[in-house]
């Protein structure tokens, strides 16, 4: 069933391309909210990365699931966006207390009290000491809920690296959250 | 003695492979006993590993927010205005390569024109070349699954096909000039 509508997708149906974003849109945008942190950013990544996606169906084998294939194309997405925003700070970035808000690949974290901040927030702020490929393992872990097999499927890489990548990720994300305390308590 | 083994238990639940285990949740039942006595003495390991049990509660009671409304649609109407650039990009770029070998033959195939373009009735025979070759072309690229490729080189072989007449008509007659013109001054 899922085959015969990607197929028809493919051959350009519109019926079955607008079954396809209704689909996948969910797990696509979330990736992108959480490895770009803003509803505006996500919006735009995982619109990109679908008309990415459908544009390029033909190269999708249809034997294989098509969810790890969508998400490969919006994680490589991603990805490159986070690359290109180390390099433009624009006034955007500011925060509401006016201090420069630390975003992915920027050398210093200004101090923050991780503890009043919302939970969404906080989930936020501890993504971004990641590096773009490790905020999407963390989120395709967590918040796509994929095996590490699925996960070796969208990024290429072993299991055995995902697995010490996510491991790395995770204690490097509890030592943030250490350091914040800290931080929290001298300031 | 005793704290040699305290020592090498320490070093192994200090070690990375440990924490991995513990992270991943493999320990087995005795080792997570001892997991949790170590942590009871062993103030760094308890608040590394705290912190990190709240980042994971923190993480799982953090759900993504679905699309907002109307996202299907937006995501739509970009898929289409991604395919009319898509098209115009094709119909332009086409455009200019015709131009573009038009302008070389012009230039410097010119006296390799001008053998063909003394042939009789030359118009007719390189319309009709032309549309052999063009026919050739479209049923190569109908058996192609592109649609797109295909709807290029029909406009491709359209413009071409105006061009070319056209062309060649004003090809003609600039050589047939320049031919005179040149004779001419050859007699003087
Ligand atoms: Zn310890």
């Amino acid at each position: 069933m899922e085959q015969k509508r990607i197929r028809a997708a493919q051959d350009g149906n519109q019926a079955a391309i607008r079954w396809l974003i209704e689909e996948y849109q969910a797990p696509v945008y979330a990736l992108c909210y959480r490895m770009l942190g803003t509803p505006q950013d996500a919006e735009d990544a995982a619109q990109e990365a679908l008309v990415r996606g459908i544009n390029n169906l033909d190269s999708f084998d249809l034997e294989r699931p098509l969810r790890p294939w969508l998400l490969r194309v919006t994680s490589n997405l991603c990805i490159d966006r986070l690359r290109r925003r180390k390099f433009t700070v624009s006034l955007d970035d500011m925060g509401e207390d006016g201090a420069w808000e630390w975003k992915a690949g920027s050398a210093i974290s200004p101090e923050r009290h991780l503890l009043r901040k919302e939970q969404a927030e906080q989930v936020r702020d501890l993504l971004a000491i990641l590096s773009p490929q490790d905020r999407s393992l963390v989120t395709l872990f967590y918040w796509e809920e994929l095996s590490y097999a699925e996960i070796s499927a969208v990024t290429t890489l072993t299991e055995s690296a995902i697995k010490s990548r996510l491991y790395r990720a995770r204690r490097a994300l509890a030592r943030e959250l250490l350091k914040e305390r800290q931080d929290g308590h001298t300031s | 003695m005793g704290t040699q083994v305290r020592d090498k238990s320490l070093l192994k639940m200090h070690s990375t492979g440990w924490w991995e285990l513990a992270l991943a949740e493999r320990l087995t039942p005795a080792e997570k006993h001892a997991w949790q006595q170590h942590l009871a003495t062993c103030p760094r390991c308890q608040a590394e590993w705290s912190a990190w049990l709240e980042v994971e509660a923190l993480f799982k009671s953090t759900p993504v927010p679905a699309p907002p409304e109307g996202f299907a649609d937006r995501t739509l109407a970009r898929l289409e205005h991604a395919r009319r650039r898509r098209y115009a990009v094709g119909l332009l770029s086409a455009f200019f390569l015709i131009l573009l070998v038009w302008l070389l033959i012009l230039t410097t195939g010119s006296n390799y024109l001008r053998d063909i373009l003394n042939v009789g009735d030359v118009l007719l025979t390189s319309r009709e070349l032309l549309l052999q070759t063009l026919m050739r072309v479209w049923v190569s690229a109908s058996a192609l699954k592109n649609t797109l490729l295909r709807l290029l080189l029909g406009i491709s072989a359209l413009l071409y096909f105006s061009l070319i007449f056209n062309g060649t008509l004003a090809a003609t007659a600039t050589l047939v000039l320049v031919n005179k013109r040149r004779s001419a001054v050859y007699l003087e």
